[in-house]
């Protein structure tokens, strides 16, 4: 009896913890780089610590929740993508006035919608809201630019247990549709191209 | 017993005064008037998930003050400083005088109107069609032109006599300008509020340079005034998802009558109930709409909806959804 409870009490608490741990999410790619014109600049990436770190939860039902780890995707796709557009990309972690930086790009999140659909048989949606803004490196604002990326997807959708995978696969599309927006947009802009 | 009796009447009079609404009639009035109005339950107006509108000034109705007892109106009219006003269930009346404010050129802020329209560049509608079925989707090529032609066509129709409606060519020249514009727009759609966006204190413009740079040019090139954007998507479902789903619905009446009637049976009921389930279909259609100042970038009109299933190659139901998404431009 006492067996049968303690592996009944296991079971429940691995559900349970398996519920609320963050969704896994594969490593961003590197996106498309046709028509994008790299600027010959030394580019300081400051991902905010608030950023890097933020989860966004959905509560599926009372017992049951989504964390979707979004900051720490955030800071990957933008280290791993901004190199596109950038001769060369340094991390740093401020606003810093150094002058072997040309210019530092800020990324924050705006805002994230998914949509887990009840019935399961309906389309999972994300939309994600990136906003960028560039400094020189006297430290003044000389771009800024907001991307909105969304996405659907009903692929899987006939087995209700890989929910977590199709919500970590439209978030990731999302993000992706929303950063190639910012590259093309910082490969174009004008104030960048022309910065002294 | 009569303290039993007293004791129930002071809980029933307890419960029926927890759920009286505390609700007060206030007079709202601004100079200028024509401002709108919304309300919030605490001072921090800055985040608002659900914005609640009680009209334009001036007006008098009723508000629920809830449990706190207190609400803030923001008061918003392009041109003058937003102002936020506490009140109270006893304030009965307020009467604002707003400040007029300056553009960052030093020009004072002139009230919202849309500019002289002879002519309306239309970029070609970025409308998807997608077709579900249980395990996988896919855009359709075909019905996404079709739905893009005759969403021209309709477009045309309803300004004609009005405007003139020029549609983007697409050429190598228009492309990367049409790109950089739909970047800046997309976000526009998502973020401006249609209802507040000519009261907004400053006029929303596109956000980059190069974007306000690409609607000038198409302008020149195109003599246009302004130009219209549309996009959208519209969720198909597949024959055999529609055939699965009445099929899951149907075998989930006939399991609950099986059930019920066999209980039933076991209990010696004469009766008993079951559950009769109806297929829901998820086919429905989003189309945003934006109309852009092709000399300065500025952001005149937004509009979004969401429609039912859409039959794109009937031209009256398209004339009555482009009626329903592009009416606020001729109202204004």
């Amino acid at each position: 009896m006492k067996l049968k409870n303690t592996i009944l009490t296991g079971i429940l608490i691995f559900i349970l913890t398996g519920c609320t741990l963050p969704l896994k999410m594969n490593p961003p790619p590197k996106l498309d780089s046709s028509g994008i014109n790299q600027h010959p600049y030394t580019a300081g990436l400051f991902v905010p610590q608030e950023v890097k770190e933020f989860i966004f939860v959905k509560a599926t039902s009372p017992l049951d929740k989504m964390s979707y780890p979004i900051g720490q995707q955030t800071y990957e796709i933008f280290k791993n993508n901004i190199p596109l557009v950038f001769k060369n990309v340094v991390e740093v972690d401020s606003i810093t006035t150094d002058k072997n930086i040309d210019l530092i790009i800020k990324p924050s999140i705006v805002k994230f919608d998914p949509v887990i659909p009840y019935p399961a048989y309906n389309p999972y949606t994300a939309t994600i809201i990136y906003h960028i803004d560039v400094y020189n490196n006297e430290g003044e604002k000389i771009f800024a630019q907001t991307a909105t990326g969304d996405t659907q997807s009903s692929k899987g959708i006939l087995s209700g247990f890989s929910a977590r995978s199709i919500c970590a696969n439209v978030a990731q599309m999302a993000m992706n549709n929303s950063v190639k927006q910012i590259i093309e947009g910082l490969s174009e802009a004008e104030e960048i191209k022309n910065l002294k | 017993m009569k303290r039993f009796i007293f004791v129930f009447f002071l809980g029933i009079f307890y419960l029926a005064g927890c759920t009286t609404a505390n609700k007060h009639f206030l007079k709202v009035d601004t100079t200028p008037s024509d401002a709108i109005v919304s309300v919030h339950e605490t001072s921090d107006v800055s985040f608002v998930q659900i914005r609640q509108i009680a009209g334009t000034t001036p007006f008098e109705k009723t508000f629920d003050f809830g449990k706190t007892g207190q609400l803030w109106l923001e008061i918003e009219r392009r041109g003058y400083a937003p102002y936020v006003e506490k009140v109270l269930p006893e304030t009965g009346k307020i009467s604002i005088n707003l400040e007029k404010i300056k553009d960052k050129n030093g020009k004072y802020i002139s009230d919202y109107a849309l500019p002289e329209i002879n002519r309306i560049l239309l970029a070609r509608p970025d409308i998807k069609i997608i077709q579900r079925g249980f395990s996988n989707e896919k855009f359709s090529e075909e019905k996404s032109t079709i739905a893009q032609e005759e969403l021209i066509k309709g477009i045309c129709n309803y300004v004609s006599g009005k405007y003139e409606v020029i549609t983007v060519q697409s050429s190598d020249i228009d492309k990367p300008l049409l790109r950089s514009l739909w970047r800046d727009v997309r976000s526009a759609m998502e973020m401006l509020d249609p209802i507040r966006l000519k009261y907004f204190a400053q006029p929303p413009f596109l956000e980059t340079k190069s974007s306000r740079k690409a609607a000038r040019k198409l302008g020149d090139i195109y003599k246009t005034e302004v130009i219209l954007l549309i996009t959208g998507k519209q969720n198909l479902e597949t024959a055999g998802m529609v055939v699965g789903k009445i099929g899951i619905t149907a075998a989930g009446t006939a399991s609950s009558y099986a059930g019920g009637y066999s209980r039933a049976l076991s209990r010696g009921d004469s009766f008993f109930v079951y559950n009769i389930y109806t297929p829901n279909f998820a086919e429905g259609t989003n189309l945003n709409a934006a109309l852009i100042n092709c000399s300065n970038g500025e952001i005149l009109w937004i509009n979004k909806g969401l429609w039912g299933r859409i039959p794109f190659e009937e031209p009256d139901t398209v004339k009555n959804i482009i009626t329903d998404l592009l009416d606020g431009i001729s109202q204004n």
